[in-house]
């Protein structure tokens, strides 16, 4: 049969590859999934004095943004400003729209630190839940075990979930982010070797008996 | 679509920017089970309301690794199915297959494939009519309204009368359900025998509506339960006794369809046969059929 | 394989291609050239191209030849290739005031600052068949052609302003009788095509929507409401056709850089003040707009016309909200050719596993009304049944 498209571009294929698992490990919050190496993107370590940029993290977001839609950055529990480097070298990228971190429909956080600006990120509302903001998070190591136990759509029972560095009170911000379900705000967590888990909004996260 | 096309398009027709819209609202889907979410839905070369909310699903999330298969009626050969899957192949070259099994991504309308799908299988419904609640609510501003407040009486009230005049909920197809708990969503046309199967499935459904804009997701592992009383249960169109005409399967969905006559002297008559028309195969393959005998 | 009806799709799906070009070319005339079309079947071109909402004047002479003339498909066609494309840039806002004109009129005053200018129009034509066309030469055309030439010579403008005008509008405005426009939605306009549009929406989105719908939908619309079902009263404050010019920024020097000439038809609707408008605001008429590719003014004063009445009855200036025109949702939902066209020819596709469980509901149906002994309607019921 006679074929009439153009080979996608390494940029396309990564962002195809990378919806993927996103679409996978957000349909069944806990399974954590491996995403495509991002050495061609060249994330430069430094884009945020004095943070590890988690190049994974960055270029998952990156991927799902474009001139029709916004994403702001956060680092060490604060906000990146407009025109911060880091912030130019994203738009140069995506050609992402600049918003109030309040209006923005992306939120890449460097750290576990920034997951106390997710009570800041737009929620949606009742007739529009879906205007609402998606997050992704670097933390440092995720497991299929550990302090965590997952309920809802996607899971069979329930699912636990292990992540090394962060604290209950940085858990609570993302637990409060689903207290008023529609409302809310749907959470990537992408750890430093690039295993990727999706908590989104209609997933309860308590903690586990057994830990 | 003839020779005349050179490798004008992109991967999957539609451009870069417009598969990342689908993408992200479908993000927006999965995290709110049930719940139909707008999204900036593209003209496609297929008419509208022929396809095209399932076809920008597709092409959204489709890559060159996939195995597709694409059914209309449950079959692989009705007109719609080839076209579409026409579209889909010349534009990304992807491996096409029958085989419920053998797929990556299953596109359908009206039906689910009677082998259940398994954990790594997306299933992507054709939408035509979005909303369960424009039975009884026309207008959507206030049918959007009535999806934030989770007021669904007018729609009880509908069920309700309808099984006191008819004897049965009529509504054959498109049946409302409940997602998760929280979204009355419309089903698609799957005929009720299909309902129950999105229960709790092992595999993640995505429903596109091209004309009306709106996106929904059922996630693999949730709640989907058809309306129902406790006085009045939920039907399936399932019959005792009924069988493939071919196969002999005594627990699918079954239309009918006339059969013309081999000799001169009789008019030929009406059977009923899987509509699934791969599954149908596979099950005469079993009982060591060829084409040739039949 | 005999037993499934309707299978073998392929086959009958190519042939029908082959049909469908068979029946443009099997009487052997002549092929119709695209430049053609494009320059003597202008209104289809335009119709074409406001519908598909793309302006490109050859391809949509192309698409029209490929639709055999068909209006929906030829905007169809359009419409489906739009979607290949990258959006480059956004041009810079263009203005009425910038076209120049080829015609213009007023029906709200006799004389408009300007003047009127009738120019290219078939509203007084008296509309009888000319058969001359029948047997058109090219000679012919050359003949005209130097006899326009001629007239052309003899009474061209030299001046570089002839055919800009000020707008009607702008003297209303000045002179209170319709208000400023109230920018209240923000500078960025709703844009259908990257946002869904979802309800109660701005009137960007209601203008867009407009502007790409089927002109015959827009037409019976805004006729039902001067009819009689709504309480639309307009007046053409100033219809305009002639050339824009559009321009974008450069993305280096921010300067503007325009990038060519748009044809195109403008309209300015003014409906009648209604009782005074509530919250003591100062009332004034009800301002319309209407803008279309190419010279399109049945489209365009439907589109003012319906600007104007849905305006009005979401200020609750309408009484009663009165009409079908009046329904922003109903009206803007329903208009589209290509989203109308498709969802009703799409019957045409297969549907036994609906109409399946169709028939077992029906079935059940008549179950339940022949099990109700007292019920007067058992007979038709049984006969319903026997039907089957």
């Amino acid at each position: 049969m006679n074929t009439a498209f153009r080979t996608p571009t390494a940029y396309e294929e990564f962002c195809t590859t990378t919806y993927r698992l996103l679409l996978d490990c957000l349909s069944r919050p806990g399974t954590i999934v491996q995403l495509p190496s991002v050495e061609f993107l060249a994330v430069p370590t430094d884009l945020i004095a004095g943070s590890t940029t988690n190049p994974f993290c960055l270029a998952a977001c990156m991927s799902l943004v474009d001139q029709e839609t916004s994403m702001v950055l956060a680092a060490a529990g604060g906000w990146v400003a407009e025109h911060h480097p880091a912030a130019a070298w994203v738009h140069l990228r995506t050609n992402a729209r600049r918003s109030a971190a309040s209006e923005s429909a992306f939120a890449c956080l460097w750290d576990v630190a920034s997951l106390a600006l997710l009570p800041s990120l737009s929620h949606g509302s009742l007739t529009f839940p879906e205007r609402s903001a998606t997050a992704f998070c670097a933390v440092d190591v995720l497991s299929e075990s550990g302090t965590w136990e997952l309920s809802g759509p996607g899971i069979q029972t329930t699912t636990a979930l292990g992540i090394s560095n962060v604290t209950s009170e940085q858990m609570g911000y993302i637990q409060a982010s689903r207290s008023s379900f529609p409302l809310g705000v749907d959470v990537f967590l992408v750890d430093a070797t690039g295993k990727c888990v999706g908590l989104p909004r209609s997933t309860r996260i308590v903690r586990s008996r057994t830990s | 679509m003839t020779e005349q096309h050179t490798n004008i398009y992109n991967f999957g027709f539609i451009d870069e920017d417009s598969k990342r819209e689908v993408r992200r609202q479908l993000l927006k889907a999965v995290a709110l089970p049930g719940h139909q979410v707008p999204f900036a839905s593209r003209d496609l070369p297929i008419g509208r309301g022929w396809g095209t909310g399932g076809l920008q699903i597709t092409m959204a999330i489709i890559a060159a690794s996939d195995t597709l298969k694409v059914i209309d009626q449950g079959d692989d050969e009705s007109v719609n199915a080839v076209n579409l899957r026409r579209l889909l192949t010349r534009t990304t070259g992807v491996s096409t297959t029958v085989d419920t099994q053998a797929a990556t991504i299953i596109q359908t309308r009206h039906r689910i494939p009677e082998e259940q799908m398994r954990e790594d299988q997306i299933l992507v419904l054709q939408v035509p009519m979005v909303d369960p609640l424009r039975w009884v609510e026309p207008n959507l501003e206030r049918a959007t309204v009535m999806h934030g407040e989770a007021d669904y009486g007018r729609m009880w009230v509908y069920m309700y009368e309808s099984v006191i005049k008819a004897g049965d909920i009529r509504i054959a197809t498109q049946y409302p359900v409940i997602v998760a708990g929280r979204y009355m969503m419309d089903t698609t046309p799957i005929p009720r025998w299909d309902v129950l199967r999105l229960h709790n499935a092992d595999h993640l459904s995505l429903f596109g509506a091209g004309r009306e804009k709106r996106v929904y997701a059922v996630p693999p592992y949730t709640t989907v339960e058809p309306l129902e009383f406790e006085d009045f249960r939920f039907k399936t169109e399932y019959a005792e006794g009924q069988r493939c005409h071919r196969c002999g399967a005594t627990n699918t969905f079954l239309t009918g369809h006339f059969v013309k006559s081999t000799g001169n002297d009789e008019p030929g008559h009406w059977v009923t046969s899987c509509s699934d028309a791969s599954y149908c195969d596979k099950q005469m393959v079993a009982q060591g059929w060829t084409e040739a005998q039949e | 394989m005999g037993y499934i009806a309707a299978r073998g799709g392929t086959q009958a799906i190519l042939n029908a291609e082959l049909l469908v070009e068979y029946m443009r070319l099997h009487a052997a005339s002549d092929p119709i050239g695209i430049d053609q079309i494009r320059d003597q079947m202008r209104a289809a071109v335009g119709r074409a191209m406001n519908e598909g909402a793309l302006y490109a004047p050859n391809l949509a002479a192309l698409a029209l030849k490929q639709s055999e003339g068909d209006s929906i498909d030829a905007s169809f066609l359009l419409r489906a290739y739009r979607s290949t494309l990258q959006r480059v840039m956004p041009t810079i806002p263009a203005r009425g005031v910038d076209i120049r004109c080829q015609r213009r009129i007023s029906a709200s005053f006799k004389d408009i600052p300007g003047g009127q200018m009738l120019g290219p129009s078939t509203d007084y034509q008296i509309r009888m068949l000319n058969t001359l066309l029948m047997h058109e030469s090219t000679a012919d055309v050359q003949r005209i052609l130097k006899e326009y030439d001629a007239l052309i010579a003899q009474h061209a403008d030299t001046d570089e302003r002839a055919g800009y005008f000020p707008k009607v509008v702008d003297y209303m405005r000045a002179e209170q009788m319709v208000p400023f426009v109230r920018d209240d939605e923000g500078a960025e306009p709703f844009d259908i095509t990257r946002t869904a549009l979802t309800f109660p929406c701005p009137r960007s989105a209601r203008l867009q929507s407009l502007a790409q719908a089927d002109t015959g939908c827009l037409l019976t619309y805004a006729y039902s409401s001067v009819r009689g079902y709504g309480d639309a009263h307009p007046t053409l404050a100033e219809l305009r056709f002639g050339a824009l010019a559009i321009a974008v920024t450069h993305p280096l020097t921010g300067e503007p850089v325009c990038i060519g000439e748009i044809v195109v038809t403008e309209c300015e609707i003014v409906s009648k003040a209604h009782s005074v408008a509530h919250n003591q605001e100062r009332p004034y008429f009800q301002l319309g707009y209407g803008f279309t590719f190419g010279h399109s003014e049945v489209k365009a004063m439907s589109m003012g016309i319906l600007d104007s009445v849905l305006s009005q009855a979401k200020r609750n200036g309408l009484s009663g909200e009165s009409g079908p025109a009046a329904n922003e949702e109903f009206v803007l939902l329903h208009s589209d050719g290509i989203e109308a066209s498709g969802f009703t020819a799409h019957y045409k596709l297969p549907h036994y596993v609906t109409f399946e469980a169709d028939l077992k509901v029906l079935e059940r149906a008549v179950d339940h009304v022949e099990s109700d002994a007292l019920n007067p309607h058992a007979a038709h019921a049984t006969t319903a049944k026997e039907r089957l």
